[in-house]
């Protein structure tokens, strides 16, 4: 019997997990309640939410990591099943919020099954594609396609064209990384932008109102390339949030004291656009080390991926790297006026439940990946 | 590192790698641009969104004639606004506003139902609405919260344009829109100086406009506007358009003007019929405020004689001694070009080609002065170009091209025939002559000074270029007064002076073609010839089919009668015995009166006083008490002129002190009333009508102090 340590691993693993990677996530957690607690200030309760839902995250990363990644391939199966079943029951028993359904509510809590959607999709498209010889034809690339389109279907028409954008992103680093000729992709994706511009342009030159876009969603991508055309609609959001993120200059206003973040001028401020209230409060040096700490974890997330046993191990690390990734740039872009509005948070920091547990659940598989990177030999 | 099928992995996960670290410095260049190139605006906007802004409009400067009589103020007048958010029942508040201020009920209704913070009521209401509405306001505000309808509505001032003369000098003054914009005239060309600065009041608020305890307030008081003094002399100004107005009615003209100018340049008088009330400019044609004199050209005909004849003295192309031959008739080319009756002159010299007006003596002139130093005299008297006169609109001279012209257009040209000018240049031509040869460039403004009366700059006379020797002047002042005294220009003399000027008529060109029922009818003159202080021009543009259409004949008596008035009101002493010549009859003086003093009497009162004394009055705010006036007392006006009198709370309140008036044979209550009104307190004794007070009338006091009035019954007194 190998002697078992806490939460029933073994000693030797434990020594093997990346603590650089926990400490770098745990300070943008802390930057994330500290923000929190001066956008909603005076109020408590959003901050002690989110620090029971940290808990509750580190927890869950806890049982993440204690389960040999190398073991899920065989639940995969089982686990596609279940994030269909969650995504269709929101549809049914979900709550509406904002104009989409979204949420179930459980308790007194609201829960939001696309957020863990994602964790599930990287699980399952990592099995899926690792289970393939090769990832070379077409044929490989619209399979691996073929895999996310239900889930990501079920995203979109909530709707959530953020969130499945982000399973098109997760699918693209996985792919990418399971060895797909980048020739094939740039020509897959390449020509799906090309069809998204070309639709959108269309929809512009006819004047087709709420189709393929909502109507909000074509002003919110008129609204950054002129944030000005709108000022108080649709550019509104943007607008207030650039001139949060400026005033704050080198050194910030110094927490509490943002007059854009306190003010109520910055719309969904402990939520999509906390990154202003950094910007505003905390100034360009408080930005600057909250994205160096994206950059630390991104860069850790990248090593466990190239350090990893197998290509399982591989394409999980990959998973997680790429959705962070494209939550960070996605939502900081959109707080600068670089990226459209789409209502994705910033992982650790906006204010979310299920963000920060889909989040920590995804740090839990870096974490285990890491940790079982070695070959046992014995 | 384990390996798929021969993959590079490493290569792929340096990509990963690099990828993560493009992300995060496009985010980082991207967050420096903001925040530290952008930083200072984006900080500015940051304040700019909190901040709540109220606008305090400036009052627009005032413009007074050379004598500082005021030709256009401003006068304060309420505004009605209303912030939407803060009505409770809107029909009810747009139902009663609508009743108060002859307003649609619907439009308002619709108004209101806007979601903004702020809409304009009615702006600029009258005496009476503003009296109903404050009452209606004072009414609703002790209701009871929950029933009180008007909580939103809110009066607040704005300054007026005013115009104390009316018509007088209005196509020069223009006019000055809602805004307290200029839009036309003086009030346009001098706009930057006039119109002032607003300023505001600012709170920070948060998103919803909610006030923020601690919160940055700033005052910024706005900049009343400056004080245009115009060269303009108003009692000039009025016996031109006396005589503009009689002249019309008399020659059934479609318009004349009568412009005034001194010997620098400087418009005494710019009057032209019809005219206008800029008080009321929306009832009038747009025409008719155009300021045409300057801004038409006409055919000058004989008038331009003068030009012809200092071009030809200066350049000595002919001399006082010379003689011409005049059957009446010349051919030039194959041109026949006649004078205007048709006879000869003989065998005239200059000075009498000049008095008998003889086109055919001016061809002659015309043809010795040569083209090139015709078209030389043309360019150094301006009078193809704007004079650059400070009025917009100014139009320009039509003369032919130089290098076009012919010999036959020179003759035309001679005697004021083929070539276009404005009134405002051939009288300008004209002062150059009388002034001894300097062409001067016309001006209406003369200082600007700051609302408190400091001069802050001198618009000073602007010498354009010399043009005629002093030694051609008087030659030809002398020749010009032989017009008046025994030639063309007989009927223009005025008795014991000695003037000069030229006749002129001219056929009108209609749609291209020389009309032969149409004319312009002209006088330009100066005097007195041995020191010329004033030039006149006069101009009666289509005179009716019935009457005389001779320059000589119905515009020479006009300037007679004119320059005659102005003489005599100039204080020019005559220098020639009287010799009972014809000319000059003094129009009806309009009777003039004594300004009385308003100040610090009840408002009722004022009115009173001020009708006794032969004047309308205007009260500019609601106060009970006169707290200023225009003009002050004192002053001269002609009956029937309006005066303005202030009675506003502010001033009184400017130095934190009110000015107590007099009492004098008020009831005690009357006494009570007008005390409290100015928030003083009174102290009486005795009974009967105020006899007394401590302190004076006129003392300055804070306000709440008590006044002590003794009443005695007049029966009692001794």
């Amino acid at each position: 019997m190998r002697r078992r340590g806490w939460g029933g691993l073994e000693r030797r693993l434990l020594k093997n997990l990346d603590y650089i990677l926990i400490a770098v996530t745990l300070a943008i957690m802390i930057f994330g309640l500290v923000a929190i607690r001066s956008a909603t200030a005076p109020s408590l309760s959003y901050v002690k939410r989110q620090l029971v839902f940290t808990a509750i995250g580190w927890a869950a990363a806890a049982l993440v990591v204690s389960s040999d990644y190398s073991g899920w391939a065989r639940y995969s199966r089982l686990f596609y099943v279940v994030n269909l079943i969650m995504l269709v029951a929101v549809r049914f028993i979900g709550h509406e919020a904002l104009g989409a359904q979204r949420w179930i509510k459980i308790g007194g809590y609201q829960f939001q099954p696309s957020e863990f959607a994602k964790i599930l999709v990287i699980i399952t498209l990592a099995t899926s594609l690792s289970r393939r010889e090769r990832i070379i034809s077409w044929g490989d690339l619209f399979g691996a396609m073929a895999h996310i389109l239900p889930p990501l279907v079920l995203v979109l028409i909530q709707p959530d064209l953020g969130t499945s954008l982000v399973f098109v992103a997760i699918m693209i680093g996985m792919m990418f990384m399971a060895g797909a000729p980048v020739k094939k992709m740039l020509l897959l994706f390449g020509g799906g932008v090309a069809a998204a511009v070309s639709v959108v342009g269309a929809q512009l030159v006819f004047h087709l109102k709420d189709f393929p876009l909502k109507a909000y969603q074509l002003k919110r991508l008129i609204v950054l390339v002129n944030p000005e055309a709108d000022p108080t609609g649709a550019g509104y959001h943007v607008l207030q949030s650039k001139i949060a993120i400026g005033s704050g200059g080198a050194l910030g206003k110094g927490l509490f004291f943002g007059t854009q973040t306190q003010l109520s001028f910055l719309p969904e401020r402990h939520t999509d656009f906390i990154f202003s209230v950094v910007g505003e409060e905390l100034g360009f040096i408080g930005a600057i080390v909250l994205l160096l700490l994206f950059l630390i974890l991104l860069i850790r997330a990248v090593r466990v991926a190239s350090e990893s046993k197998d290509l399982y191990g591989t394409l999980l690390a990959t998973g997680v790297t790429s959705m962070i990734a494209f939550h960070l740039i996605i939502n900081i872009g959109m707080t600068m006026g670089i990226m459209p509005v789409t209502g994705i948070p910033l992982p650790f920091v906006s204010y979310s439940g299920s963000s920060l547990l889909s989040n920590t659940m995804g740090i839990g598989i870096l974490l285990n990946v890491y940790m079982r990177r070695q070959k046992i030999l014995f | 590192m384990y390996t798929v099928l021969g993959i590079n992995y490493r290569k792929r996960m340096l990509l990963l790698f690099v990828s993560s670290l493009l992300t995060c410095s496009l985010l980082i260049g991207r967050l420096a641009f903001i925040q530290l190139v952008r930083g200072e605006e984006l900080r500015r906007s940051a304040l700019a969104v909190r901040m709540h802004e109220i606008q305090v409009q400036p009052k627009r400067g005032k413009i007074l004639d050379r004598n500082g009589q005021p030709l256009a103020i401003s006068v304060n007048v309420d505004t009605v606004f209303a912030s939407p958010f803060m009505l409770k029942n809107k029909p009810a508040t747009a139902h009663l506003l609508a009743t108060l201020l002859s307003l649609d009920e619907e439009k308002l209704l619709a108004k209101l139902d806007q979601n903004v913070g702020f809409v304009y009521v009615k702006r600029k209401i009258s005496d009476t609405e503003s009296k109903a509405v404050r009452q209606a306001l004072k009414d609703d505000s002790q209701k009871p919260a929950d029933q009180r309808i008007l909580a939103g509505v809110e009066l607040t001032q704005e300054g007026q344009r005013f115009y104390p003369n009316k018509q007088l000098a209005a196509s020069v003054l223009g006019i000055a829109g809602i805004d307290n914009q200029g839009l036309e005239g003086l009030e346009v060309e001098y706009d930057e100086d006039l119109k002032g600065r607003p300023g505001f009041i600012a709170t920070e608020t948060d998103s919803r406009g909610r006030w923020i305890n601690g919160a940055a307030h700033q005052y910024q008081a706005p900049e009343d506007g400056n004080t245009l003094v115009t060269t303009l002399d108003a009692n000039v100004q009025l016996i031109a358009e006396r005589g503009v107005e009689q002249v019309r009615l008399a020659t059934e003209a479609k318009r004349v003007a009568i412009i005034v100018e001194d010997m620098k340049g400087g418009i005494l008088a710019f009057a032209q019929s019809p005219t206008f009330d800029p008080n009321h400019y929306t009832d009038y044609k747009a025409a008719d405020r155009r300021p045409w004199p300057l801004a038409d050209t006409l055919y000058p005909g004989s008038v331009f004689k003068m030009v012809t004849a200092a071009a030809a003295l200066n350049e000595g192309a002919v001399s006082p001694a010379d003689h011409f031959n005049d059957p009446g008739f010349i051919k030039v080319g194959d041109h026949t070009f006649h004078n205007w009756d048709n006879y000869g002159t003989g065998s005239p010299d200059l000075a009498t080609v000049i008095e008998k007006s003889s086109n055919v003596g001016f061809v002659q002139i015309g043809l010795r002065v040569g083209l090139d130093r015709f078209y030389k005299y043309i360019d150094a008297f301006s009078l193809d170009k704007p004079t650059g006169i400070d009025l917009p609109g100014e139009g320009r001279g039509l003369v032919p091209p130089r290098k076009s012209a012919t010999l036959v257009d020179l003759a035309a040209m001679s005697f004021g025939q083929t070539l276009t000018v404005t009134p405002i240049a051939m009288l300008n031509a004209a002062t150059a002559i009388a002034n001894g040869g300097e062409l001067m460039r016309p001006h209406f403004g003369m200082e600007v000074r700051n609302p408190d009366g400091q001069v802050l700059r001198k618009l000073e006379p602007d010498p354009v270029r010399p043009v005629l020797s002093r030694e051609t002047t008087t030659t030809l002042a002398a020749m010009l007064e032989n017009v008046i005294s025994r030639g063309t220009g007989k009927m223009a003399h005025v008795d014991g002076y000695r003037l000069a000027g030229k006749t002129g008529t001219a056929q009108k060109n209609v749609n291209g073609r020389v009309s032969s029922d149409k004319h312009t009818a002209a006088f330009v003159g100066f005097g007195p010839v041995d020191k010329p202080q004033i030039a006149v021009a006069i101009v009666i543009d289509e005179p009716g089919p019935s009457v005389p259409y001779y320059g000589g004949q119905i515009a020479a008596p006009v300037f007679g009668v004119v320059m005659g008035d102005l003489l005599r009101y100039l204080e020019i002493p005559p220098t020639e015995p009287k010799i009972g010549k014809p000319g000059g009859q003094p129009l009806p003086v309009e009777e003039m009166a004594e300004v009385p003093s308003l100040v610090n009497l009840p408002v009722d009162e004022a009115r009173r006083v001020a009708v006794d004394a032969g004047f309308q009055l205007r009260v500019d705010g609601a106060y009970p008490v006169v707290t200023g006036q225009v003009p002050p007392a004192g002053a001269r006006l002609p009956r029937g002129s309006t005066l303005i009198v202030e009675a506003t709370e502010e001033g009184t309140a400017l130095s934190g002190e009110v000015r107590v008036p007099d009492l004098t044979g008020k009831t005690l209550r009357e006494s009570a009333g007008i005390l409290a009104g100015m928030n003083l307190r009174l102290a009486p004794e005795g009974t009967g009508l105020a006899a007394g007070q401590d302190p004076a009338p006129g003392t300055l006091v804070a306000p709440g102090s008590s006044v002590r009035v003794t009443f005695r019954t007049p029966a009692a007194s001794p």
